[in-house]
């Protein structure tokens, strides 16, 4: 059996993701003698835009109708679709503003003009096409990357954990910024993954990652509320980067 | 009768509080838990959590009774036994109730709605909505069953949107 | 041969109910399904560590969710050798009270007055009688209050841990529930004067075992590891570590579930139970109601266990406020729970829910995770005794009609208060 073949693509988002990926820099040779990257917009000019490919990876959100052109047609010639990152795992920044008006918001961004362009609210990968695997992260972690392809070599799907940051968090000993410190921070419904980076430097979880499954919504409505937090503030959370709503 | 100079129009009793979105359910019962993690899942709408209350209420209705009073509407989210095809969702103002319970544990969600509503007058203007989740049976297991758990985001998205239109 | 066969009870089994079959005058079978608790609770608690299985198993029944948790933690207390203080038991006896005042409000107005009142439902009561309903919601209400404040949160007592309590009542918490305790003392009046009013039911007799924790005072759900089995003055005592000898699983003639027995004989466990095992001498408002409610014991007729349940609401709600009272006085104690070393070992607790004697049993790695779990409710326990009663009432009922027949076995097994599907309320259509 020949190397799987493996397309790498961005739609409407930073490309953090797909720096990541870039930035595995010496692993990254190792990793390209096993695969062979035949669509990688981003790293190569020498890119085949037809062929079927075993693995996509697509980072970023759908934004425009290109946006949306661009992954169906990835979506036909791939066996495997992977949403890298939470702009396609979940919509992300880009969808923050998902409820407000968006003529207005073009108004205001572009001026006059602004109606002609070509921008709709943000969607995650999943709200267009059937998505196989997800890896969030804003910017996903590198050994998530990397051992999603050895996975993907073995011919498995990685597991990522469906904990919460809260369950890293504490086994690195952290003395928890929300109960102890009063802080707002979003680890209880945050999926796990970064080993708690942010509150272990006694920064408060963002929710970068996107929610955890099955996280326990309305227990941490009563926790912030407790804690003196009004529902503005929650929501300005919750809506940075899964304004979606927790699935 | 005018407001006074200065002061703000007098609240109507119903919209003390806000729409109230009640999951009911046994997170130990499989399917039983779809009213429960759809209010999980509710409780994490950025924009819904502004305008209406959203709670998962476990398995015993009467025990939400501090909940109701003051609120012109409250959307209860539970499963239901041989309402249709595993994963089908009705949205019914009134269930049939009065079958009699075989125990106090068997005191069905609707025949304990029903009850407070004769009792309390103060619900009197509130009106209820039941998004029912129709489920095969529950059995003691964590996790739903792959039919329900693939009608979940239907289920949120209804009890969402009905939440959303009560506010105006 | 005829079938009579009422109402489906066991939704979670998915078959069941009542069924009784006759052939000519003979009763030939009955059969009463219940949710047999071990098997399928274990599963959710194997592999678990210590500090995870009570939160699950509070969550089987939001009634009995209370009894569970606490008898959970008593269990794996058991055995790592963990002894609590007696605040802590004092507290854990208080929220067994909660739960007890507002199980016992709950089937005493919703279900059993309506029974004995001809009603076919609390809610047809209510509107001839919305007085009784209110007041059987509002002592539910108190019930919830008292667990709330102890146990930490309205559905599940996450407050109660394995050692004793993540954070004590506050002194205004507990103010707060002697006046509301104090108010109930009208109540109370009421609650006699109602269930003294009650027609005689008078359909079933027969000669019962009984089985009830007994407890150094003679009034505890919560203290106490022995269970003494009595009948006709006879009497055995079970020590919990023993406690299969409580529940011989094996078949019995003319039925299908696995029944429990004491040495061949079923028995009954409950509020009849308790006040037949434990006798005291009763004072006061007690003494009133056991006379005016005409409750003699022993007593040979199930139904009996309604008014046996009216007496207990009463004791509740008087035990509630002394134990308050008590904390209050000598000043409640900020304690932490005790620190935990896991073991190795099984360890077993018995107390008394609401319904009856709750068991469960642990067998525990020396990571102090779960080998195996046993968890009997009381309705399993009352399996046996209820189709035996059931098989009497169809026995001594002189006229076999069909619709007298079955409102009597339906008022029997409604007396005794079952905690089917405990956890399933699902909305039927």
């Amino acid at each position: 059996m020949g190397k799987p073949t493996v397309g790498i693509f961005g739609l409407t988002g930073c490309a953090g993701d797909q720096l990541v990926i870039l930035n595995c820099e010496d692993r990254l040779l190792d990793l390209v003698a096993l695969i062979d990257i035949r669509d990688f917009l981003m790293a190569s000019s020498d890119n085949n835009t037809q062929c079927p490919l075993d693995v996509a990876l697509v980072e970023g959100a759908v934004l425009t109708t290109r946006d949306a052109e661009t992954l169906r047609a990835v979506r036909k010639r791939s066996k495997i679709l992977v949403a890298l990152g939470t702009c396609a795992v979940w919509g992300g920044v880009a969808a923050m503003d998902r409820g407000t008006d968006r003529g207005k918001l073009l108004d205001e961004v572009y001026g006059e003009r602004g109606w002609e362009y070509d921008s709709y609210p943000a969607q995650a990968l999943h709200e267009i096409v059937k998505v196989d695997l997800n890896i969030s992260g804003c910017p996903i972690e590198k050994e998530h990357f990397i051992g999603t392809v050895a996975s993907l070599l073995n011919g498995d799907l990685p597991v990522f954990p469906e904990y919460p940051v809260c369950t890293e968090c504490r086994m690195r000993e952290n003395n928890c910024l929300l109960i102890e410190r009063g802080e707002i921070c979003c680890g209880p419904m945050t999926a796990a993954g970064c080993n708690a980076r942010c509150p272990e430097l006694r920064v408060p979880c963002v929710g970068c990652r996107g929610p955890v499954r099955d996280a326990n919504g309305t227990a941490l409505q009563d926790l912030f509320a407790e804690r003196g937090f009004d529902k503005q503030t929650i929501a300005a959370r919750l809506r940075t980067f899964a304004p979606l709503g927790g699935f | 009768m005018n407001a006074a100079a200065g002061q703000p129009p007098p609240v109507a009793p119903q919209d003390r509080r806000p729409v109230l979105i009640l999951g009911l359910g046994n997170p130990l019962m499989s399917d039983d838990a779809v009213g429960l993690r759809a209010a999980e899942m509710l409780a994490l709408d950025p924009e819904l959590i502004l305008r209406a209350d959203v709670i998962a209420g476990g398995a015993d209705l009467l025990r939400q009774m501090d909940q109701f009073a003051g609120r012109r509407r409250v959307i209860l989210i539970d499963a239901a036994e041989g309402a249709g095809d595993p994963g089908e969702i009705s949205v019914v103002e009134d269930i049939p109730c009065g079958q009699r319970p075989e125990s106090a544990h068997a005191l069905s969600a609707p025949d304990a709605l029903d009850l407070m509503r004769r009792l309390m007058p103060e619900l009197a203007e509130t009106r209820f909505t039941w998004v029912l989740v129709s489920i095969r049976s529950a059995d003691a297991r964590a996790g739903l069953s792959p039919e329900i758990a693939a009608a979940l985001p239907k289920v949120v998205e209804i009890a969402g949107a009905l939440a959303s239109r009560a506010v105006h | 041969m005829s079938t009579i066969v009422i109402e489906h009870l066991a939704r979670v089994e998915g078959h069941g109910g009542i069924s009784v079959e006759l052939e000519g005058d003979t009763v030939t079978n009955v059969r009463f399904d219940i949710f047999e608790g071990s098997r399928l609770l274990e599963p959710l608690v194997r592999g678990k560590r210590y500090d995870e299985v009570a939160p699950v198993l509070s969550r089987i029944c939001s009634i009995c969710s209370a009894a569970h948790t606490l008898t959970s933690l008593k269990a794996t207390e058991d055995a790592f050798g963990i002894h609590v203080s007696p605040q802590t038991e004092l507290l854990r006896e208080l929220m067994f009270r909660g739960e007890s005042i507002e199980s016992h409000a709950l089937h005493v107005f919703l279900l059993a007055v309506p029974d004995y009142l001809n009603y076919p439902s609390a809610t047809a009561m209510a509107a001839d009688k919305p007085a009784a309903v209110l007041l059987g919601l509002r002592l539910k209400k108190l019930g919830n209050q008292i667990q709330e404040a102890i146990g930490g949160r309205a559905v599940h007592p996450v407050n109660a841990v394995v050692g004793g309590f993540g954070r004590v009542p506050t002194v205004d918490q507990l103010i707060g529930l002697r006046s509301s305790l104090l108010q109930a003392a009208a109540d109370e009046d009421t609650v006699i004067d109602l269930i003294a009013s009650l027609p005689a039911t008078d359909f079933c007799h027969s000669d019962t075992f009984f089985a009830a924790l007994r407890s150094p005072s003679h009034d505890s759900y919560y203290g106490g590891d022995e269970v003494m089995v009595m009948s006709n003055g006879n009497r055995a005592i079970v020590r919990a570590p023993d406690y299969r000898s409580l529940t011989n699983e094996r078949s019995v003639p003319h039925s299908h579930a696995k029944h429990s027995t004491f040495k061949g004989n079923p028995f009954m466990v409950g509020s009849l139970a308790r006040l037949t095992v434990n006798p005291r001498r009763l004072t006061g408002k007690l003494a009133v109601a056991m006379k005016r409610f005409k409750l003699q014991l022993p007593s040979d007729n199930p139904m009996d266990n309604n008014k046996a349940q009216a007496l207990e609401l009463i004791n509740d709600l008087e035990r509630s406020l002394e134990i308050i009272e008590h904390l209050l006085r000598d000043g409640i104690k900020d304690e932490r729970a005790m620190s935990v070393h896991p073991r190795a070992g099984t360890g077993s607790a018995i107390t008394e829910a609401p319904r009856g004697l709750l068991i469960h049993s642990y067998t525990y790695n020396e990571e102090g995770r779960i080998v195996s779990a046993d968890v009997l409710t009381p309705t399993s326990l009352n399996a046996a005794s209820i189709e035996l009663h059931l098989r009497r009432a169809v026995e001594q009922c002189v006229d076999r009609d069909e619709a007298t027949l079955t409102k009597r076995l339906q008022m029997i097994a409604r007396a005794y208060d079952p905690c089917i599907s405990c956890s399933v309320h699902l909305v039927r259509k």
